[in-house]
């Protein structure tokens, strides 16, 4: 082996030595490239290019007889190239200070010249071409809505465009209230963004009630919120008239927002619903006196899933509301001494207001609870009484025992405290006459009549009947079906019995003490007695079981109440001059100068 | 064993040297080549991206040899011989940013037996034909260069390939004294075998076809030699 290794040696240095060595030459000329009608123009650029976010330059290079192979930017020096992408002139303007820059653009050429070196893509030649940049990454100013209104039946929401356009977008934020009145975006999954250029937007989804809006200005390194402004549109603005003696004409004209709401439901939770248009629309429906009917509309868009809910209270006749104070009251001011009041009972409260009947504005509050709570027993502070008149100077409120005795200034003058008949003792059913006498069932189970001046019961009967009465004078009491007269403050002697037993209301007239109005149990008639005559003189007999009858000396004609209607009517001729149906279930209702009055606040001329 | 096998094969070749006459030569000769195969392997191809163009294709070259031969009669003489050639090619290209350069170097190295039949004495001279025969260790540097401002590269790669010679031809020789002159003219035939990757791992040339260095030509040569013996 190491016999072979040495003659291979010796072979390789032979060979190696005295070789023959190729000559020659081939030299071809070619002439050098030249850069010649090459140019860079990037497009939309005039005196400056206004760089605001992460740019891709658009250019076009001119090539002339040349080819482009490579394209870079620099800005103030720092190389724009990417590798990923050598054709791309990508700024990033985050990268570089806000303010003016020089850009420089280096455009790499194949030589063309067919040298060897071009052939092998070695040989170039560059142009360079400078441009003035301006980087502005300073955001611009808030966002204002300046309109927010309803035009062509849709809401639409309008702003001015921003000192300058340096953004990339709006976002809008449809604002609405959550459980803790606070603004929450309906937007937020699914965020609405405009372009930079619009400066109005139109909800089609929007079909009512109360909503905001926020337009955000989105640039590339900022975000602007804008500021909240927020509108509250009634879809519908319902509108009532009476068209008939119980029928109310409800409508509206046509929706604001008719473009954008598919229908107008009615009904209850759960239907049926009754279908109306947003356009102009009206319908009728009976209503009685003396409360309100609640309607509740649904407004359906034709967009989305955002439904809206309009409530309007229709009624008959006048509601009065007074205002001030930072609170409202409905009913009818009484008179008192020289004030007009409205007194509020309520569960374990009791409120009186006092208003300015032509005004209609309170003008204070009296609260009693702390009469009220002096009751240990729930029993006796949810059955309080009060009374009061047009002519006396006090106002007196029952609870329990107690007979609180207020001045017209409503300040506490004098305490009464009743007789107990249990330990839970309380007045209900209370009539007080002008001269301070006061008749009323103490529960449980007995008839009172007591002079308050004096704190002296002139009747106690422990089986009495609750149903009692006590003239407006205080010359008469009525305690089931025996006539009392009251000979003196102090002593009542039995008078004359009732022709028909089994009474169910009694009330005297309280312009006229010596008529009292009868109705029954057992009978359906109404009847007029006169005492004096100790007969009765009227019966009116054209309406089932009538009963608070009322008088008004105005017209000389008389009401009552029978199902769901009040009657005024005749008794001499037993005859009914107008029906008018009332509310179910029924409210204190008065005649008083030919007008219908609710206790909830109503007023219906008749 | 091997010593002794060796030992008494070197005292039988001394012992018929002295008897025999010993003639050694060294010959230095001009040789042409066919190269046929490397011709065309060296020539670019029409479509090639450049106009490349063989400069230098494989020309005929000084080749030296040295033989010695025993004469075991008036007419015949027989021995070895060991030779050595070489020739090449190269295509180039060259302009103002830089050039490219193909080059393939052949080398051969020959050894094989060298036979010489007298045909005639004249006095001094003698004419004598001769029949070589034996082999060829070919060697063939491809290289290929490329140089600009930009770049430049250099590759080269070494094949080798084994012929089987033939080589009849005449020679004429003058002694004077036991110093002998010779001119001698023959043509060698070739049975050439492919090139073939000198060192084993990866070569970048892309020789696809089978390349084999024919040194096939007419040889013309002088020659100088010693008789011992004589």
């Amino acid at each position: 082996m190491k016999f072979n290794n040495s003659i291979f040696r010796f072979l390789l240095i032979l060979l190696s030595s005295g070789c023959y060595d190729p000559q020659g030459e081939n030299f071809i000329r070619v002439i050098p490239p030249v850069a010649d009608g090459q140019a860079i123009n990037l497009a939309g650029y005039s005196d400056s290019l206004y760089i605001f976010h992460d740019t891709t330059l658009t250019y076009q290079v001119e090539d002339g007889n040349l080819q482009l192979i490579r394209i870079e930017g620099f800005l103030n020096g720092e190389s724009l190239f990417n590798n990923d992408r050598p054709t791309e002139i990508r700024l990033d303007p985050a990268r570089f200070s806000n303010g003016s820059h020089k850009l420089k653009v280096e455009a790499t050429f194949r030589s063309g010249s067919g040298s060897l070196a071009d052939i092998l893509n070695q040989e170039t030649v560059k142009i360079e071409e400078d441009f003035d940049v301006i980087i502005d990454l300073i955001p611009p100013q808030e966002i204002t809505i300046a309109r927010l209104d309803t035009r062509e039946g849709s809401l639409l929401i309008d702003w001015s465009e921003p000192d300058k356009k340096n953004f990339l977008r709006y976002e809008v934020k449809r604002l609405k209230k959550n459980g803790q009145n606070e603004w929450y975006n309906t937007l937020m999954d699914t965020p609405l963004y405009l372009g930079p250029d619009v400066t109005s937007f139109k909800d089609s989804t929007y079909v009512g009630g109360e909503i905001a809006y926020q337009i955000d200005i989105i640039g590339y390194n900022f975000n602007i919120p804008g500021n909240i402004a927020d509108t509250s549109i009634q879809a519908i603005e319902i509108q009532f008239i009476q068209t008939n003696e119980d029928e109310l004409t409800v409508g509206w004209s046509e929706s604001k927002l008719h473009a954008n709401i598919k229908h107008i439901m009615l009904g209850n939770a759960g239907g049926p619903y009754t279908y109306y248009s947003p356009e102009a629309t009206s319908f009728t429906m009976n209503v009685g006196f003396g409360d309100d009917y609640p309607l509740g509309f649904t407004v359906v868009p034709k967009f989305g899933y955002e439904y809206a809910m309009v409530y309007q209270q229709v009624y008959l006749g006048e509601k009065v509301v007074y205002e001030g104070l930072g609170t409202t009251v409905e009913g009818i001011a009484r008179t008192f001494k020289n004030k007009k009041i409205i007194p509020v009972r309520g569960y374990k409260s009791f409120l009186v207001y006092e208003v300015n009947d032509i005004t209609r504005k309170i003008e204070a509050v009296h609260n009693f609870e702390s009469y009220i709570l002096q009751e240990p027993y729930d029993i006796i502070q949810s059955n309080l009484e009060y009374h009061f008149s047009e002519t006396s100077d006090h106002f007196r409120l029952f609870i329990g025992r107690k007979v609180f005795n207020f001045n017209a200034d409503f300040t506490l003058t004098s305490t009464l405290t009743l007789a107990a008949n249990s330990e839970f003792s309380f007045a209900f059913g209370i009539t007080i006459s002008e001269n301070n006498l006061a008749s009323f069932y103490q529960w449980p189970g007995t008839s009172v009549l007591v002079n308050l001046a004096t704190g002296k019961e002139l009747f106690r009967e422990a089986t009495g009947s609750n149903i009692l009465t006590l003239s407006n004078n205080g010359a008469y009491f009525v305690c089931g079906d025996k006539l009392y007269d009251v000979i003196s403050p102090d002593t009542v002697q039995l008078l004359n019995t009732l022709p028909y037993p089994n009474v169910y209301q009694l009330k005297f007239n309280v312009h006229n003490s010596n008529e009292l109005f009868i109705n029954y149990t057992t009978s359906n008639n109404g009847d007029l007695y006169e005492i004096n005559a100790g007969l009765i003189t009227g019966s009116f007999s054209q309406v089932t079981s009538p009963h608070d009858f009322g008088y008004d000396p105005s017209t000389g004609f008389y009401g009552c109440v029978s199902n769901e209607y009040f009657y005024l009517f005749d008794f001499s001729s037993n005859s009914i001059i107008r029906r008018v149906r009332i509310a179910v279930p029924h409210r204190d209702i008065w005649l008083k100068d030919n007008f219908l009055y609710s206790s909830h606040g109503y007023i219906l001329p008749l | 064993m091997r010593i002794l096998f060796v030992s008494k094969l070197f005292f039988f070749m001394c012992s018929v040297l002295q008897a025999q006459e010993v003639n050694i030569f060294a010959e230095v000769n001009y040789g042409t080549f066919q190269m046929t195969s490397l011709k065309k392997f060296l020539t670019p191809p029409e479509s090639y991206y450049l106009p490349l163009k063989v400069v230098d294709q494989f020309p005929g070259f000084v080749g030296l040899k040295a033989y010695g031969v025993i004469k075991f009669s008036d007419r015949f003489a027989t021995g070895i011989f060991v030779g050595f050639t070489s020739t090449g090619g190269k295509s180039t290209y060259s302009d103002y940013s830089g050039y490219i350069d193909h080059k393939i170097k052949c080398s051969g190295f020959s050894i094989g037996s060298h036979n010489e039949f007298t045909l005639q004495y004249f006095d001094k001279w003698s004419l004598e034909g001769t029949f070589l025969m034996g082999a060829t260790i070919n060697q063939a540097d491809f290289a290929y260069e490329y140089e600009t401002s930009y770049f430049q590269s250099y590759i080269s790669e070494k094949y080798r390939s084994v012929n089987m010679l033939f080589n009849p031809g005449l020679a004429i020789t003058r002694q004077l004294g036991n110093v002998k002159f010779r001119g001698l003219i023959s043509y060698e035939l070739n049975f050439a075998g492919d090139l073939k990757a000198a060192e084993s791992g990866e070569y970048l040339l892309n020789i696809r076809e089978p390349v084999r260095v024919q040194w096939d030509g007419l040889r013309i040569g002088i020659a100088v030699g010693v008789g011992l013996n004589e």
